[in-house]
């Protein structure tokens, strides 16, 4: 049987447009950075085919009701690009992916979100920064970095995993790729795993001066940029890091529909679940709808339902349960106010800065990607 | 009637507080990006916000010239959580336009004992440590006109 929304707008071209509106203005605003010179054709091509995806989505998001199936499209492709043009740009930088002693050396590393967790007990001990990259210059510079985290983490909390995060996309896409599930029952409790992660790399890397998860268990160097192997031990590395991608990001998300990179492993994301205490939005079960059917626990992604219903805290407001629970008792919820009210108000303002985040944070390099696309069309190389 | 009336406006207040506050995000994220140089510049005004030493090399506390190039010794690292660790390095830069052979003895600890030879031969570097406390060469790199090497060494001090 078909539920019926409970969104005004579901339905409504009026309404969606109407919504649509400002996003596309933020959207248009943000992603030219002021440039809008459209001379250069590929750049003009590559910009409103990105805006006009962008503006596609959110207004079925709005039009449909439904929240994940578009937000998932957006995440995914731009997570893609994402990984595209950044090792397209160390191919450029570099020649290759792999950072050698200059880089180090000259504190040229890119700073990573994920950090964030490692350099909190130094940055309060010791008052310095335990990460070989620049503090205000640069691309990924560390300053940048922190205030992306900690204006995200204030924003959105944990929705940053589902709705920001150009690595979270690629477990979101491969947790799609199949439509059933091999393996049907995984434990909730495995999410305190990523908690325990947490706290031992951030104590194992204080008391060493040296982010360990990085240099030892990110699954991402795989696309990212890793050590130069001019070591057995930097070897050993990127065995690990291989074997972790493609465990936990490939094959385990396919044959779960879980993402269990995100939910399991990854230390930010047990730090942005604490962060979740102090974001306004949640989303929260209406006990009195809930018709104990458990669609949600098997739903989601994320391993935060339980099997009665409360979200836990490393929810990513991903809006998949929301979506599949078949009486409504799921919403985007705002926290003190009534859960059984203003449905379509909560979820609008939800919906505002976690789109506005993805599309801004990861737009550039969809733009990008499109125009290496185009490039490799005409000269059949990306670089 | 007083308490529920209370209890009512509370709700009330608390509505209008939170729904606020969900509207103040949207705005909120737009300055990040927005004015993201001016929220760098507040951050790199807090104490935590620099480099550790360990990755930055330590100042420069030597400099020694020679005929066509020169040397330039840091202060030792022997950067810990709390207090030092008993084993650090020390980053020796040698100044150069040209790329030199050279062969240099260094006290890189100024205890005012040789504690290795810095060699720069057919574009390679070496290091040959001359005491105990010395581990050899760790990494080494050639940019922007010079050399940099970290060497190994045990913190004297402990």
């Amino acid at each position: 049987m078909k539920r019926k929304s409970i969104y005004s707008s579901t339905g409504s071209v009026w309404k969606s447009m109407l919504l649509l509106l400002p996003m596309l203005l933020v959207m248009f605003v943000f992603l030219s950075g002021g440039n809008i010179n459209f001379s250069d054709v590929t750049y003009a091509v590559s910009f409103f085919s990105t805006l006009v995806f962008f503006s596609v989505l959110f207004y079925l998001m709005l039009y449909t009701g439904k929240t994940d199936k578009y937000r998932a499209i957006g995440f995914v492709t731009a997570a893609a690009f994402f990984v595209l043009t950044f090792i397209v740009n160390l191919f450029e930088i570099r020649g290759n992916m792999a950072y050698d002693s200059e880089t180090m050396m000259t504190c040229q590393i890119p700073f990573c979100h994920i950090v964030t967790t490692m350099i909190i007990i130094p940055a309060a001990i010791k008052q310095t920064i335990i990460f070989p990259g620049s503090i205000l210059e640069g691309f990924a510079a560390i300053s940048a970095m922190l205030v992306f985290v900690i204006g995200f983490s204030i924003v959105l909390g944990r929705g940053f995993c589902s709705w920001g995060c150009f690595y979270g996309g690629w477990d979101d896409g491969m947790s799609r790729v199949r439509k059933n599930a091999w393996i049907r029952q995984v434990n909730n409790s495995f999410k305190w795993f990523s908690f325990a992660m947490l706290l031992v790399m951030a104590i194992w890397s204080a008391s060493t001066l040296t982010p360990q998860y990085c240099d030892w268990f990110c699954p991402f160097k795989t696309v990212t940029e890793y050590e130069a192997v001019t070591s057995v031990t930097a070897l050993f590395k990127a065995i690990i890091f291989l074997s972790l991608f493609i465990g936990l990001v490939i094959v385990m998300p396919i044959l779960t529909r879980k993402r269990i990179q995100c939910a399991t492993f990854c230390p930010m994301g047990a730090l942005l679940s604490l962060t979740n205490k102090l974001n306004i939005f949640q989303i929260k079960t209406d006990q009195s709808k809930c018709v104990n059917c458990h669609k949600c626990e098997r739903t989601c992604p994320m391993l935060a339902m339980d099997a009665s219903h409360v979200v836990a805290i490393n929810c990513s407001k991903c809006g998949k349960c929301v979506d599949e629970c078949p009486t409504n008792a799921l919403r985007f919820h705002i926290k003190g106010t009534a859960v059984d009210k203003h449905a379509t108000l909560a979820r609008t303002l939800f919906l505002y800065p976690a789109y506005a985040m993805m599309v801004i944070f990861l737009g550039g390099s969809f733009v990008k990607g499109i125009m290496l696309l185009i490039k490799l069309c005409q000269t059949g190389s990306l670089l | 009637m007083s308490n529920w009336f209370i209890v009512i406006v509370m709700k009330k207040i608390i509505n209008i507080i939170a729904y606020f506050w969900a509207g103040f995000s949207f705005l909120f994220l737009l300055s990040v990006f927005m004015n993201m140089g001016g929220y760098q510049q507040l951050l790199v005004q807090l104490p935590f916000m620099k480099l550790d030493p360990l990755y930055l090399g330590g100042k420069v506390v030597k400099t020694i010239d020679k005929s066509n190039y020169s040397l330039q010794i840091h202060e030792p690292v022997f950067s810990a959580l709390i207090g030092e660790s008993d084993e650090g390095y020390v980053q020796v830069d040698v100044l150069s336009d040209e790329m030199l052979a050279i062969s240099d003895t260094l006290d890189a600890n100024a205890d005012g004992i040789n504690d290795f030879r810095l060699q720069i031969e057919n574009k390679e570097l070496s290091v040959i440590p001359l005491v105990e406390t010395c581990h050899g060469l760790w990494m080494y790199c050639r940019t922007d006109g010079k050399w940099m090497a970290r060497v190994y060494l045990d913190n004297s001090r402990k």
